[in-house]
Parts: structure tokens; sequence; C-alpha cells
């Protein structure tokens, strides 16, 4: 039995609809790779075995798979992914097939059981449904292949898991789409994040401590980029660069994600001075515009936006230190936008834009 | 001439695949041949994973080798589609001559009896079906591995699995910043999403030089690319390979170019060394980053490029403790500051003779 802890369940709970739906259509995904391998396998054993499966149907059995695939790959989304972050791939796999395995095992029981009261009704006793169960199922090797096929199945999902990680919330999907086989132009809105005073906290921390801290700061700052349907688009540096599509709600989204990522990070301030001595806190350049988005390179494969919207991003986002203001917005991206009342946005300066005459007015973000 | 560094890696790939390819085989047959016993009767499993690692080799080579490529412009769900549509075809081609020869040679019987009970006994069965089903699987698997292995970039999928960088690491590097020359102007007069493909086209042909020097590609900023080396005397002399391989790779692709784009892109680069913390970053978009000063100073090197009018921009800590290969030639050409040392450091040009 697992005892969760008053802040662990209360976390489990708060993780916001978007976060959980993310998580659910990672799930979703896996669950259907499942059903289209366990129809396959299947398939192939109920033809070898008829005296085993007699008169059960493959629907039957595809429903029973979808069933046990949804709780191991939810298991595995939702607790064991996070759990074994911090190991190397091959070890929290094995740790992690083990334990769906276990896992697969008690809900197939549970399910055979389930069929049994239903099926048998008390006609057969469950000592001899029981030895019928361990003698005509456990002990035939059509079960060992399902075992085995289920085990291919686990490490299958663990390696998709991994892998969209890699490409993050709908990279895999516009992959498959071919969204941005062609460049093509967009409108989007770019954030740069950047940990104030990093130089110094690296010296005084070591790099090895920084890093660290780095890591555990993009881990918190995760839910609020999700909740808000930001795209990472990549970590330079210390710094890391969301986008979103250039719409009022997005525009939105985008003030919300500031105000929920302080948040985030006051909320974990005592934890970061206990382990690293100093709480972080970052400044941010938001501005929007057009870029060209396609796919770049050949043995690395990435979205690449290229154009000037992110250098004078990038640039805004140095001006913070100069003009002493934590988060600072470009006239482009506020205009057409009405500010919600919970944000306050003043103007502070001007800035020279790339390829424009005037200067652009910048304004700094308040909030409370 | 594709050099034997490009051909090692792909053979790599080739291999693992490969692999995969001969545990699936090995699994889907035993299922099969428990069902279709009249199928198979008398053949060995071991006869039949081994006729399998051949098809599964040829079919990922044939992958690997030309159809990887070849669909490159085409959304991934019609690539995709192609690619198993060819494969298929080249699977059942290997199949019928691999069986007709062991029928002939094993039978002494005349192919045009085999190609009668061919069709009869093997092609028209539902044992040959949920086989070719199974196939079609693993050639989507195949695809799919090939793909996510490039978004890795190279050793970069393996590194991930043995949790090389789970933890940070104190690694000493060799970064090349490297940018295409007067991109502003370039892109005002091609427009947008024409130098995107010369952007595209300029990336894809230094891949080859780098692949065949071991270089890694580490990120895409802007219209710039990073790419890095462990810092050993041997990666520097491959370094300034890369950068002579490049440099004469885009020379003689400038025709091709101009016909193309009507410029023939030429690049700067600023070349540093020096230690920097590696470790895997993010939780929903992992990534391998290097963080540390020493990035900044090589991206501050690369932009003196422009202001000493140099192409290739080298630090005094790269040629540390290296003796420059005869075919390059070295001169010192101003100093700049870097960050947390009190004196100015040397900056060394590169020229090709």
């Amino acid at each position: 039995m697992i005892i969760l802890s008053v802040d662990q369940f209360n976390a489990f709970f708060m993780i916001s609809k978007r976060v959980f739906l993310y998580k659910l259509y990672i799930v979703f995904t896996i669950v259907i790779i499942w059903v289209l391998f366990s129809v396959v396998l299947l398939y192939n054993i109920v033809e070898i075995k008829r005296e085993v499966l007699e008169s059960r149907s493959l629907s039957f059995f595809s429903l029973a798979f979808a069933i046990i695939g949804t709780i191991v790959v939810g298991a595995e989304a939702f607790f064991l992914k996070d759990a074994f972050r911090k190991m190397a791939i091959w070890l929290s796999t094995i740790l992690r097939m083990t334990l769906t395995f276990l896992l697969f095992l008690l809900v197939s029981i549970v399910l055979l059981l389930a069929y049994w009261i239903f099926r048998y009704n008390g006609e057969l006793s469950f000592i001899q449904f029981e030895k019928n169960f361990v003698q005509k199922v456990i002990l035939t090797p059509s079960f060992v292949m399902v075992m085995v096929d289920l085990g291919i199945l686990s490490f299958i999902s663990i390696l998709v898991l991994e892998i969209s990680d890699k490409y993050g919330p709908g990279g895999l999907r516009n992959l498959i789409r071919g969204r941005y086989h062609k460049p093509r132009k967009e409108n989007r809105i770019f954030l740069f994040l950047d940990i104030n005073d990093s130089t110094t906290i690296a010296e005084n921390i070591g790099h090895e401590k920084y890093f660290n801290m780095l890591h555990d700061f993009f881990a918190d700052i995760t839910e609020p980029i999700i909740a808000n349907w930001a795209h990472i688009y990549q970590y330079v540096g210390d710094e890391v660069v969301l986008c979103w599509k250039n719409t009022p709600k997005n525009k939105h989204r985008c003030l919300k994600f500031i105000k929920q990522a302080v948040e985030a990070i006051k909320k974990k301030e005592d934890y970061y001075i206990k382990e690293y001595g100093v709480a972080p806190s970052f400044k941010a350049g938001v501005h929007a515009g057009h870029v060209t988005a396609g796919y770049i390179g050949v043995i690395k494969k990435e979205l690449v936006f290229s154009g000037d919207t992110l250098n004078t991003t990038a640039r805004i986002r140095s001006k913070c230190h100069e003009l002493k203001h934590t988060f600072i917005l470009s006239i482009d991206f506020l205009h057409d936008f009405e500010v919600p009342e919970k944000f306050i946005v003043n103007e502070i300066g001007e800035m020279e834009f790339k390829g424009r005459k005037e200067k652009s007015k910048v304004y700094s973000l308040e909030l409370n | 001439m594709a050099s034997r560094r490009i051909i090692y890696y792909k053979l790599v790939i080739l291999a693992n695949i490969s692999i995969i390819w001969v545990v699936f085989a090995f699994l889907f047959l035993y299922n099969i041949i428990l069902i279709e016993k009249e199928l198979v009767t008398g053949r060995s499993l071991l006869l039949f994973s081994l006729a399998f690692a051949i098809i599964g080799f040829v079919v990922s080579a044939a992958l690997v080798f030309y159809l990887k490529n070849a669909f490159r412009h085409y959304p991934f769900w019609l690539s995709v589609l192609i690619k198993m549509l060819m494969t298929l075809g080249l699977f059942i081609l290997i199949a019928f001559i691999m069986l007709s020869s062991y029928f002939v040679f094993s039978e002494h019987r005349t192919l045009n009896e085999f190609a009668d009970s061919f069709y009869k006994e093997v092609f028209l069965t539902r044992g040959f079906m949920i086989f070719m089903f199974d196939l079609a699987i693993m050639t989507l698997l195949t695809i799919i591995i090939l793909e996510v292995i490039d978004k890795y970039g190279p050793g970069g999928f393996w590194g991930m699995m043995r949790g090389k960088y789970i933890k940070p690491r104190l690694e000493n590097r060799i970064f090349i910043f490297l940018d295409i020359n007067n991109a502003t102007a370039i892109a005002e007069k091609l427009g947008h999403k024409e130098y995107f493909r010369l952007l595209r086209d300029f990336f894809a042909e230094i891949t080859i030089p780098l692949l065949a020097n071991g270089g890694e590609i580490y990120q895409y900023v802007g219209d710039e690319v990073v790419l890095s080396w462990k810092n050993t005397a041997l990666n520097k002399q491959r370094c300034f390979r890369f950068l002579r391989q490049s440099f004469f790779l885009l020379k003689r692709r400038e025709a091709k170019f101009m016909k193309r784009y009507g410029i023939g892109p030429t690049f700067k680069a600023g070349i540093h060394s020096g230690e920097v913390t590696a470790g895997v970053i993010g939780i929903v978009k992992k990534d391998l980053v290097y963080s540390g000063d020493t990035l900044n100073t090589a991206a501050r090197i690369r932009s003196k490029c422009h202001e000493l009018e140099e192409s290739f921009v080298v630090s005094g800590d790269f040629l540390h403790d290296f003796s420059t290969p005869f075919a390059y030639k070295v001169n010192e050409i101003g100093e700049m500051e870097f960050k947390g040392r009190a004196e100015k450091e040397k900056l060394y040009s590169v020229i090709f003779e």
C-alpha cells in the first residue's frame, strides 16, 4: 500500500486540467498501439492454440488488452515515468518493465476472476477454476508467448514516452502531419526567459550544482508551460525560448504563463534555498511577429524558426537588465490586445527594431 | 565520394535495426510456424530466422542508404506510405527469389512448377497474409526508428538510453559557431521562404564533412549552427579538416546554388574550446544542453569574424597544445576580452593553403 502524504495528494489532484489532458492524450495514443499489436499478436495466438481459447472471440480479447494497456500505460505516464527520472533509461526500463509486468499479472488475474464470477456464477468452485486456470492457461507455451509479447509492448510504450518527450508536446504530431515539410510563414509570439544573475549563481555554487538548479527550475515551470499551451522552442544556454501562435487568446495565455511561473517558483522558494542557497528568479522579454518555420538538418532534424522577430525578442530580453524591469513586452505584442485587468502594463521606453526607421515602444509588465 | 566514416555511421544504424528485425522475426515466425504447420512443415525456425535476417537487412539497407533521403520534402505520413509500398514490393521480390532458389536446389524441380505451387500453397494462404502484415509493421517500425535517430543525432539515442547525461558532467569540448555570410542581405533578396530553403540545403551540404570528421551538431540557433567535438588533439585536427572540406565542398557546389538561388553561400566560423557542464534538461521537451561561458565566448569569437574581416577565427585556447598541420596557415590577428580573465586573449585567423 502506497501512502501519499497530504502534499503529494494535493499535488496530484492540483495538476491542472491541461496537464492531465496532455498526459491522457499520450496514454490514449499508446493504447492505440497496444490494441493494434494485440490484435496482430492475438490473432496469431488464437490461430495457434484453439484448445486454450476455444470460443473466446478476438474482440473480447482485444478489449481485455485495451483495458490492461490503459492501466499499464496510465501507471507509466502518471507515476512511474517521473519516479525514475534520475536513472539511466536502460536501468529504469528494466525496473519499470518488472513493475508493469507485475501490474499486468495482477490486472489479468482480477479480470479472469471477474470473468469466472460472471461466466460460471458459482457452478465451478474457485479452487477448481484456479487449478484449471494454472494448468490450462499459465503453463501453456502460448501464455508465455503472450507474456513476451506484452513485455515487448511495455518496452515500446516506455520508448514512445521517452521519445515524445524529446519532441515536446505536439512535436511528434506536427512531424507526422508534415506541417512544416515545406517552410511556412507564421505569426508567432516569442518569450525569452532567463534566470537572473545566472553567472553569479554559477560561480557561487559551482557548475554542477548550478546545472541541477537549472534542471529543477525548468522542471518547475513545466506545469505552467503545459497549462498555457506554450511550445518549448529551444534551450539556448541558460535561456529557454517559448512560443505560441499569435492570437489574442494566446497573448492572454502568455501573460498567464508568466504569472503562474512566478508563483510556481515562489512556492518552492524554501526548497531552493535549502538545496542551493539561493532562490532563482527570472526575467523575460516578449515579442510577436512573422517568422519562417521549417525543418532543418539531415542527421539532426529540428524544427527551426528563422527571422528577425527572434533576434528582436532576444534584444528585448537583454533590455530587462538595462531598464531594470523584470518583464518587458513589445508594442507588437500589445497591438490589438486588451490587457486583462489582473495585469498592469506601463510604457517604459523606446528601442530600435531592425528594419524600422522609427523607434518602437516597449512596456513593462507588473503582476499583482 | 562518401567517406568511410559516413558508411561506418550508416552501417552501425543498419546493424542495430537488423538486430531488431531478427528479434521480431523470431517472435512473429514462432507464432506463424505454430499456426500454419502445413505451410512450413520441416523447415526449421533457425532457417527462417536467418532468411528474415537477410530480408530485414536488405529492406533496411535500402531504407538507410537510398529511400530515407529520397522523400525528404514530402509530409511524413506520405513518405512513410510510399516507402512502405516500395519496401513491401522489394520484400515480395526477395522472398520469391529466395523461396524459388530453395525450391529448385532442394527439390530439383522446374521453376514453372514452382511458380504454380507458390501461388496456390504459399501466396494465397492466410498464414502468408498475416506474415505480410507483420512485415509491414516491421517496416513501419524501421522507418520510425530511422526518423527518431535523426532527431537525436549521431550517438544521441544511445547516449539517452545509457543515461550518459542523467547527472550533469564537466566536459572539455571544442565548439564551432558557423554562420552564412550576409544572411540578412540574402534573406531580403530571396524572400524568407526561399532563404529558408537555401539554409536547409546549406546545412545538408555540410552534413557530409561533419559526419566524415566525427563532429556532432549541438544546436541550430537562428541561422547559425553550433558544432561540437570532444577536446582532443585528434579532434582539433578533424575540426580544421571539417572547415577545409566544407569550404571546398561549397565551392564545388557553387554552380548548383547559383542556378537554384542566384547566390553561392559562403560561411564564417568562430572556434573555441573549454570546459562546459553537459546534462539533460527539461521534462516535456528533453534536450542535451551544454552550459558555461565557453559557449558565450565562442559566439562572441564568431561575431568577431565580421569585425576583423576574417572567415575563420580561432581562440588561443583552441591552439594551445596543438601543432597546426602544414596545410593550414594560422596568423595572429587581434585580441579580445574573455569573461573572468584579467588579460586579453589572442585571436588567430585560419587560411587554407
